[in-house]
């Protein structure tokens, strides 16, 4: 292709696009601010991490379904954070701190504290 | 410098020398070695010629600046052209076209969608949940159903024509010790040579199935699931025909969910599913077409992890990417470079994970609420080569965020508050693609479900659009209608927005000006209620942009 009708062609595109930007099919206009900072993680967020529970106290409950843990020696209904700052580990169910309460299990697919029924009917995935 | 016309000779191989003058370097940096390679793959696509020798002889000079932002005003331009030329038209059904076909009087859902390039520019392949063929393994009485050895949901389609017309594939068979194949679809092929196609769908162990087969939903009232790894199919034949390739599962059989796969111009080929009994990402690599599928170690240690991944492959560096949600809420990336995953960065904050979306009479739930791509950077420092589009909760309704990352991870994510939406209703479902076309660098289109037409009825349609970046970091979102309106099927676990797909598919001069393949479940035709747990979208549609 000569250099000219490259230029041509770069010179058509950018008119064309231009008239697409003024005329598109309810197109939204495009903002123009820059990135910022990396991406900052509160710091409940940072601070915690999830860890293995120790001992036999974990509720009942199935891994494919609910987490369950043993937290400090404490039934959880949910899964052990360890407070990285405090060295304190604590049990937690998704944005519950505590876990769940009785009658609750901490549901994976919901993604919280639901009753056992909850889950069943909460169950996205798979296809069904 | 001026040339004269050279002599070419049709199927005669050609001796290419590129160097710099008086032999200077010609790129001193990664990112304009990465963007040279891309520039040849890409022409080698759609020239489709073959390519000998080796490239890593040249050397290095980095791109003008003032080149890179001729490339970005470029594709901005030609972004702009196809939305220009874009209406809203109603795309082809890849399956129910008529009476005659199979897949007519059973329903197809969730769509994955795999495509040729080069020589190959217009093989497509699509898998989808396929009941079709399903009558004597998949029973409905009523109010119920019970699914029994032998079903099988792995079914396919495939063009040669760039979606103008599809062929019914038909569906693999389940091996022994995985009885049932089920849901969650996924594809890929090695872009530059599709006659290799791997497909894969979770399983039923054969030690987790009931004699007397499974009664109501796939997971057992003790919360366990039947579901136990997932099998991998493959195609030496462009999608034609595909066969058993693997089945993979760990020892214990864990129950996976939520299939992706990616493949690499170098022939590698990765799967990678959500372990819900161990709260991982498991990742399995193919080193070749024939090559088994192996475990790679966990790319999100010390994380719970609860959504399905996504992965992507950088196009010619073969790197592999995975992005997931964990407990937090926090969406996290990782690379596999060098036989080895990198630190995991987080890529997005607040992350929805399965949100319903509630309409003015039923709900929609909702798949994975993430999506991203890796692919050259239009930024001048390079931060933007991975752009991730993500689903938050703003103003009480779902919006999607954006983020930015280096291609090779070395920090966090940077916010990209350009890629949020801001119009009416709920955003969500984001599908993320990069593409290329021409001699241009590879430009970024998105597409997203929304309900501004209707923010408070029972409509959804689909928007798409480009992923906008300049070189000073200037960057927005410029969206269209890709879709009329639609009304989601009326039960609460019939969904939209979830495996919808979309791909760079090349062009084919004369019909599709722009070659975007999306695939959908479509509920314009009516929807299937077998019972109460079974009730969606009756056929794959697609629609080329």
């Amino acid at each position: 292709m000569s250099r000219r009708r490259r230029r041509w062609l770069i010179a058509l595109c950018l008119a064309l696009g231009a008239g697409a930007m003024v005329g598109g099919c309810s197109a939204e206009p495009p903002p123009a601010p820059r990135p910022t900072e990396p991406l900052r993680l509160p710091a409940s967020i940072a601070d915690e991490r999830p860890v293995e529970g120790k001992g036999t106290c974990a509720p009942a409950g199935h891994p494919d379904s609910a987490f369950t843990a043993c937290c400090a020696g404490r039934p959880c209904a949910g899964y052990c954070v360890l407070n990285t700052r405090t060295q304190v580990t604590a049990c937690r169910c998704f944005d519950r701190e505590g876990g769940c309460p009785p009658g609750q299990i901490c549901c994976k697919d919901k993604g919280a504290c639901a009753t056992p029924d909850e889950c069943f009917q909460a169950r996205k995935t798979p296809e069904r | 410098m001026a040339r004269l016309p050279r002599i070419t000779i049709p199927t005669l191989a050609h001796h290419i020398i590129q160097r710099g003058n008086n032999r200077q370097a010609v790129f001193f940096n990664d990112d304009g070695y990465r963007l040279y390679l891309e520039c040849l793959a890409l022409s080698k696509f759609l020239l489709g010629f073959l390519l000998g020798g080796r490239a890593g002889a040249l050397r290095r000079r980095p791109m003008a600046t003032h080149q890179r932002g001729l490339f970005t005003s470029q594709a901005l331009g030609l972004g702009l052209l196809l939305l220009l030329q874009a209406s809203c038209d109603p795309g082809f059904l890849i399956t129910g076209q008529n009476n005659q076909e199979p897949t007519w009087s059973r329903s197809q859902s969730e769509t994955a969608i795999a495509a040729g390039y080069g020589p190959y520019a217009g093989y497509l392949s699509v898998a989808y949940n396929d009941d079709t063929g399903n009558e004597a393994t998949v029973l409905y009485p009523l109010g119920s159903r019970r699914v029994l050895a032998g079903a099988s949901l792995m079914g396919w389609s495939y063009s040669r024509n760039h979606g103008r017309s599809w062929t019914y594939g038909g569906k693999v068979v389940p091996p022994r010790e995985f009885p049932v194949l089920w849901g969650d679809p996924a594809i890929t092929t090695f872009v530059f040579d599709p006659r290799f196609v791997f497909m894969s769908n979770l399983a039923v162990a054969a030690s987790k199935f009931p004699a007397d087969g499974i009664a109501g939903p796939l997971y057992n009232s003790d919360g366990s699931s039947p579901i136990g790894g997932a099998c991998i199919a493959r195609s030496a034949d462009g999608g034609v025909t595909f066969g058993l390739h693997q089945c993979v599962a760990t020892p214990e059989l864990d129950f996976y969910d939520g299939g992706t796969m990616a493949s690499s111009i170098h022939a590698e080929t990765f799967a990678a599913f959500i372990n819900i009994t161990r709260n991982r990402i498991d990742v399995w690599r193919s080193a070749g077409a024939d090559a088994p599928f192996a475990p790679l170690p966990n790319p999100f240690p010390g994380r719970f992890m609860t959504t399905h991944p996504r992965l992507r492959v950088e196009l010619v560096t073969g790197n592999l990417y995975v992005m997931a949600l964990d407990t937090s809420g926090t969406l996290f990336i990782n690379r596999f470079v060098g036989g080895a995953w990198q630190q995991p960065r987080v890529a997005g904050i607040g992350a929805q994970r399965y949100p319903d979306v509630v309409l003015s009479d039923r709900r929609v739930r909702t798949g994975p609420q993430f999506s991203f791509d890796v692919g050259a950077p239009f930024v001048d420092d390079g931060r933007d080569a991975v752009r991730v589009l993500y689903t938050v909760r703003r103003d009480g309704r779902l919006r999607l965020s954006g983020s930015m990352c280096y291609a090779d991870l070395r920090s966090d994510c940077f916010d990209a508050p350009g890629w949020r939406t801001n119009i009416d209703g709920d955003q969500f479902s984001p599908n993320v693609r990069a593409f290329a076309f021409l001699w241009v660098e590879p430009a970024w289109k998105a597409t997203f479900v929304s309900r501004h037409t209707a923010p408070d009825g029972n409509q959804v349609l689909v928007r798409i659009g480009d992923l906008v970046a300049q070189p000073d970091g200037q960057h927005g979102l410029a969206m269209d209608d890709l879709l009329n309106p639609q009304v989601p099927c009326p039960d609460q676990r019939g969904y939209w927005g979830d495996y919808h797909d979309l791909q760079f598919i090349g062009r084919e001069p004369g019909w599709s000006p722009a070659g975007f393949l999306y695939t959908f479940s479509d509920s314009t035709q009516g929807c299937v209620r077998r019972d109460q747990f079974t009730s969606h979208h009756l056929h794959v549609r697609g629609v080329v942009r």
